[in-house]
């Protein structure tokens, strides 16, 4: 059991910075698909219709 | 010093008429406001198309409104004060599945442009076989959902007005049934959208309050919580000491987001993928937030009010932290308010999934399967009444059947269900091209119907409400199991039932689901 101050282990930030980058990965996620995906799908209609 | 931060207050063991009042008035307003935005969205146009224009940030704040339930509120803070660090896991691991919602189902899902969940699975195969299929997943989805609202639901109006947890139970019920027969549809976008806004506000403000006697030091509070307990408040294996126990429910909480119909029913409601996609984003960041509160809640619980105080009483399973948490920090007006926006919002979630349960019976199996397709709109109707009036009564013998269960646990074995049910089913329509009408019956049959038996076995069911000595099933939670075979299943019926048909309609959807071709 590994403690960060007295009596505060590491599980607990470890566990509040995993809700943290659960949202900052959906945030890159939507910027990648805004910005990368969708032009490469926008590509793809194109050359079909 | 900080033993002293700790201070016992054990009032409220009878009914307090400032609570009562508060509740009362605030039960209400809620009631009132959530029907006048009902009523506007209602005139404005057609359900369904007229939320084709909702905004991504007001869809996020309506999925979030719809995840966060009320009970799921009452449950983790619960969880978390009784447990303390494994407590957190149901916090942590109620977030972990959006990333999944998002990658995988969000964007297909808004591009099929289909409604309901029976609708998107059946779109490739023969109707009548699917239909029965996903009915009876999306049934029993709700039953165990349906249970989760009615437990937390019962404690509330247990611990409020000091009936027996049975008379809740069934008042509860009751208000439920008669709301839904004579009211009808208010679990529209902006109920969800007012929900989430209410509780949110309600835990920041017991968040604040509470710290403030910590110095607004989280860290204080949790040394607190230590000096008065021991160590073990905030170390691992108090709770889920078995790894494969912690595997299987990270595995329903991993999934069973992308299983659930009221969710996934969000995404139909959005103009394009983009606003699908935007939606998720803000969904998590409010969710994030919220249950980050609800790990700080659980530990203020346990270190002001004191494990003794809320595990004591009829209500086993620590349902009622934030409220003697509220009661002590902000006084007896405070917890009636509390009280009432989470009644409110525990009633708007029922009153969504009886009428999404009572439409499944009455559409899905009704209309389209027994009379196929030729049924009055007054059958119909009353078909639907039938259907609440038995989906109210399954709830209140359920709710009463799983008395003891902290609501927090029960959601995890409900997302158990969800995954397993629907899961499987969903994405490989999505994603396989020889997925067959055999491939989905026999993925949701067998994924619901072993979801359910390995329940009923498990020490929760088996050994504490039937009695029994041993366990035939040692896992609370059965995913581990379940999941797999659904798919082991959906893979075995499309192979021993092939149907180029169905292979021919996907390269078309593919299009459509992938580039967006055809959606509007």
């Amino acid at each position: 059991m590994r403690l960060i101050c007295k009596n505060v282990t590491i599980g607990l930030p470890a566990g509040i910075g995993v809700l943290i980058g659960t949202w900052l990965l959906t945030g890159i996620y939507v910027v990648w698909a805004n910005k990368k995906h969708d032009i490469q799908v926008e590509k793809i209609k194109k050359k079909i219709q | 010093m900080i033993l002293n931060l700790c201070i016992v207050q054990t009032s409220l063991k009878n009914i307090n008429f400032v609570s009562v009042g508060m509740f009362f008035i605030f039960v209400f307003a809620t009631l009132y406001i959530t029907y006048r935005a009902a009523k506007k969205t209602k005139s404005t146009s057609d359900f369904y198309t007229a939320n084709r224009g909702i905004s991504g940030f007001q869809n996020g704040l309506a999925l979030a409104g719809n995840y966060i339930s009320a009970a799921g509120f009452l449950g983790i803070t619960g969880m978390v004060a009784l447990q303390g660090f494994d407590g957190i896991i149901y916090s942590i691991g109620s977030l972990v599945g959006w990333p999944v919602l998002l990658f995988l189902i969000a964007e297909p899902l808004r591009n099929l442009g289909k409604y309901t969940f029976s609708d998107v699975v059946a779109y490739r195969f023969r109707q009548k076989p699917v239909l029965i299929a996903s009915a009876i997943g999306s049934l029993v989805t709700i039953a165990f959902y349906l249970i989760i609202q009615m437990v937390g639901g019962g404690a509330l109006i247990n611990k409020l007005f000091g009936l027996s947890y049975f008379s809740s139970v069934i008042i509860v019920g009751s208000v439920m049934t008669l709301y839904v027969l004579f009211g009808g549809m208010l679990a529209t976008t902006w109920v969800q959208i007012i929900k989430a806004v209410l509780l949110l506000g309600g835990a920041t403000v017991i968040v604040i309050l509470s710290l403030s006697h910590f110095g607004y030091n989280p860290v204080t509070m949790i040394q607190g919580a230590v000096n008065r307990y021991d160590i073990s408040v905030v170390s691992p294996g108090s709770y889920i000491s078995d790894p494969w126990e912690a595997i299987s429910l990270g595995i329903a909480l991993i999934i069973g987001p992308s299983g659930l119909p009221h969710i996934l029913m969000r995404f139909y409601t959005v103009a394009h993928a983009k606003a699908a996609r935007k939606s998720v984003f803000v969904a998590t960041g409010f969710i994030g937030y919220f249950l980050i509160l609800t790990i700080i809640i659980g530990y203020a619980a346990m270190c002001i009010v004191g494990r003794e105080v809320i595990g004591a009483g009829e209500d086993k399973g620590g349902n009622m932290a934030a409220l003697f948490l509220s009661d002590t920090t902000g006084g007896p007006a405070f917890m009636g308010f509390i009280a009432a926006v989470a009644f409110a919002a525990i009633l708007a979630v029922v009153v969504g999934l009886t009428l999404s349960g009572a439409s499944t019976i009455s559409h899905d199996l009704y209309v389209n399967v027994i009379k196929k397709g030729k049924a009055s709109d007054k059958r119909e109707v009353r078909v639907a009444r039938l259907a609440t009036l038995a989906l109210g009564i399954l709830a209140i013998l359920l709710g009463m059947l799983f008395k003891n269960q902290n609501v927090a646990f029960m959601v995890g074995i409900t997302f158990a269900v969800a995954a397993s049910a629907n899961f499987p089913a969903l994405i490989l329509s999505i994603a396989w091209r020889r997925f067959s009408t055999r491939g989905a019956v026999y993925s949701i049959i067998t994924g619901t119907v072993l979801a359910v038996v390995l329940i009923v076995l498990s020490p929760t069911v088996w050994e504490e409400l039937f009695g029994f000595k041993h366990a035939l099933f040692p896992l609370r939670n059965p995913a581990i199991i379940s999941l797999p075979a659904s798919f082991l299943a959906a893979y075995i019926g499309s192979v021993t039932g092939r149907e180029p048909e169905s292979a021919q309609k996907y390269d078309r959807e593919k299009l459509r689901t992938h580039l967006g071709i055809g959606a509007y």
